[in-house]
């Protein structure tokens, strides 16, 4: 306010400037406080970013110094993992997860909205009971999965015998699915534990069901709908781009699941499972920079992943003119 | 929340004018015609019910039985006598106590909190109270870094924080040391958060802007106003953002299992991993003792706060 007051004693550049100053009061508080932001992204995420294609290219190895120290090898780290078995096995456990646990998460919360969108007495309290599992720790919840499906001794074994399953008879106790343990079953187990969490998944399909117009149901049951033409062409279709939402993010966050799979298996220390049925490329990445020290070999893979999430997300954008349907503003 | 959910009553039949057939009174959107359908959806919902909170118990009913016993017969009520001192062992059975693992989520949990509440806040601020060039593109920026999977970000970052910035070890306080280890999380915290950011924008643009005007003819300043006028309507959201970033940070396997090299710098979940890595299929009920202590804090939250985490939730599509 002072550059005002003294502003008639300066040259024309200076008075110019003094005015831009005080007009530009707003504008500088926004981009002030906005820029935070800005400085948080450029030094946390922009750098490293640059960083990671660089070191893609190296040999880089943490304990033996920093990595602008480490050799490049040139394509040496992409050539590497295209050729791993081990990666494109990785690659197919990470679409089996993400696949299998986005379906598997949406065809249970789906059904299950629709039932907590009733007139039920005490919708809040049962709502509040499905979302607990969905913000409870992984690392103990799978735990107490691993414990319900043990085989021989668990939960699910019990019920299993009791309604007349086969026992595995070269086992000591009872065993009659493994689930721990049999490549097989070990991924399948891990998408229903991920089925537990669905709270996620129920309250966007709650909120995009309590947002449909009750005026559409009045004007469908002039028309004489039954229940289910009433869900399949008024529900089902206003609640695509709620569909839409969780299936994109869920793909995206299942594509880099790692805690579930890691403590199914057993720990940090299980590097993949049982014959690595469970493990995945973010989980691959993990284990060649920070268990082998391939920090080169890892970034390259990360890129990888980063490709088959671009993919993915392009081909559900891309899908969505198809079956996505946004209402019309009418605001 | 209930009122959205209200029973609009149908047109009555009277209204209609004749010939035209009153429309049959609406339920919801599965068949739930009569008591029998609203008594079998009840039963669901119930099971349902049952069925998303059984594993808890199951947790804690293993984690009062014997070593011997847990996980190896299924009886709905741990054999008498209940083993409370399951808990006692437990707090010892790794290196360092529980309590140090404890504290080590609390204060980590806590100081991501506070930086990622502040700054949110007021970036998020800054979006909504002032006009500047290119700020809606800016905000778009913002919204889309959320895309960049964590997984390209993990290594570089690990390179930056232990090359430049020599995060990797030292530190010492309190009989603590290595304590910069915290810091890669901690720091980037005090950054903000686009998500929040995004959701924080949406309720301050619902504050009167007269409110802002009235402060500014009393000579207040942008922050003085952020702190009398802003802050104090603010308070729903912040506590909804705060119980969700804690719960977020203290859930977090990830980022503790890179940096927090330290076994006396663990969080508990670190602690619960060091557990089964260290005895595997053994001690299972000290394990159950020790994943009730890991999710007493967040069920306790949930039960206080569980109406703000769910709105929350509902407005941002966060992952809490």
């Amino acid at each position: 306010m002072s550059a005002v007051e003294t502003a008639p004693r300066k040259s024309g550049w200076a008075r110019r400037w003094s005015r831009w100053w005080v007009r530009s009061r707003e504008a500088r508080w926004g981009a002030g406080l906005t820029s935070i932001w800005l400085v948080g992204f450029l030094v946390f995420a922009a750098v490293p970013l640059g960083m990671s294609v660089y070191i893609s290219f190296t040999n880089w190895v943490p304990i033996s110094g920093p990595f602008w120290d480490a050799h490049t090898i040139g394509l040496e780290n992409y050539r590497t993992f295209l050729t791993d078995h081990v990666y494109w096995h990785s690659v197919f456990n990470t679409i089996y997860y993400a696949v299998g646990s986005v379906a598997v998460v949406n065809l249970v919360a789906l059904p299950m909205a629709l039932l907590l969108n009733q007139k039920l007495r005490g919708l809040n309290i049962f709502r509040t009971i499905f979302y607990l599992p969905a913000i409870l720790p992984a690392v103990a919840v799978v735990l107490v999965f691993r414990l319900i499906l043990f085989p021989g001794t668990g939960l699910v074994s019990w019920v299993l015998t009791k309604v007349g399953a086969q026992c595995d008879t070269t086992q000591v106790t009872c065993n009659p699915v493994d689930w721990l343990n049999n490549p097989r079953l070990t991924m399948p187990a891990v998408i229903l534990v991920s089925a537990w969490g669905v709270g996620q998944t129920l309250l966007i399909y709650l909120a995009g069901l309590q947002g449909i117009d009750r005026g559409l149901y009045e004007a469908g049951a002039v028309d004489g709908t039954t229940s289910w033409s009433k869900f399949r062409y008024i529900t089902l279709p206003l609640l695509t781009p709620a569909i839409f939402f969780n299936v994109v993010t869920g793909l995206i966050g299942a594509f880099q699941e790692f805690t579930k799979l890691v403590i199914f298996a057993g720990g940090a220390t299980a590097t993949g499972g049982p014959r690595q049925s469970l493990l995945t490329t973010f989980w691959y990445v993990y284990v060649e920079g920070f268990d082998y020290s391939h920090m080169g070999l890892a970034t390259a893979m990360a890129f990888g992943l980063f490709v088959l999430i671009l993919v993915f997300t392009g081909l559900n954008f891309l899908g969505q003119k198809r079956w996505v349907f946004y209402q019309e503003e009418r605001r | 929340m209930g009122s959205e959910l209200e029973y609009t009553p149908p047109v009555a039949a009277a209204a209609l004018p004749a010939g035209v057939p009153a429309p049959p009174r609406r339920r919801g959107v599965l068949p739930a015609r009569g008591f029998g359908s609203k008594l079998a959806a009840y039963i669901v919902v119930v099971l349902i019910s049952i069925v998303s909170l059984f594993p808890l118990y199951w947790m804690l009913e293993n984690s009062l039985r014997t070593a011997v016993d847990a996980g190896a017969t299924v009886t709905l009520v741990p054999k008498s006598p209940w083993q409370w001192s399951n808990y006692s062992a437990m707090w010892h059975y790794l290196p360092y106590p529980m309590s140090t693992f404890l504290i080590n989520s609390f204060v980590l949990a806590g100081l991501v909190t506070l930086g990622t509440v502040i700054s949110s806040a007021l970036i998020a601020y800054g979006f909504a109270r002032f006009r500047f060039f290119g700020r809606e593109a800016f905000f778009a920026v913002i919204i889309s870094t959320m895309m960049i999977p964590y997984a390209v970000m993990m290594i570089p970052q690990y390179a930056l924080f232990i090359n430049f910035f020599h995060w990797g070890s030292g530190g010492s306080l309190f009989g603590y040391h290595n304590l910069f280890q915290f810091l890669p999380q901690i720091v980037p915290a005090f950054f903000g958060s686009p998500i929040f950011i995004f959701l924080l924008r949406q309720f301050i643009r619902g504050i009167p802007y007269s409110l802002d005007e009235a402060a500014m003819v009393d000579g207040a300043g942008p922050l003085r106003i952020f702190w009398t006028i802003i802050l104090p309507e603010l308070r729903p959201a912040l506590a909804a953002v705060m119980v969700l970033t804690f719960i977020g940070k203290w859930n977090d396997f990830l980022g503790p299992l890179i940096y927090l090299q330290d076994p006396h710098n663990w969080t508990v979940e670190l602690a619960l991993n060091g557990f089964v890595g260290r005895y595997g299929t053994s001690y299972l009920n000290l394990q159950m003792a020790a994943s009730v202590i890991a999710i007493a804090p967040i069920a306790f939250i949930y039960f206080i706060a569980s109406r703000q985490i769910i709105q929350g939730v509902t407005l941002s599509g966060v992952k809490g």
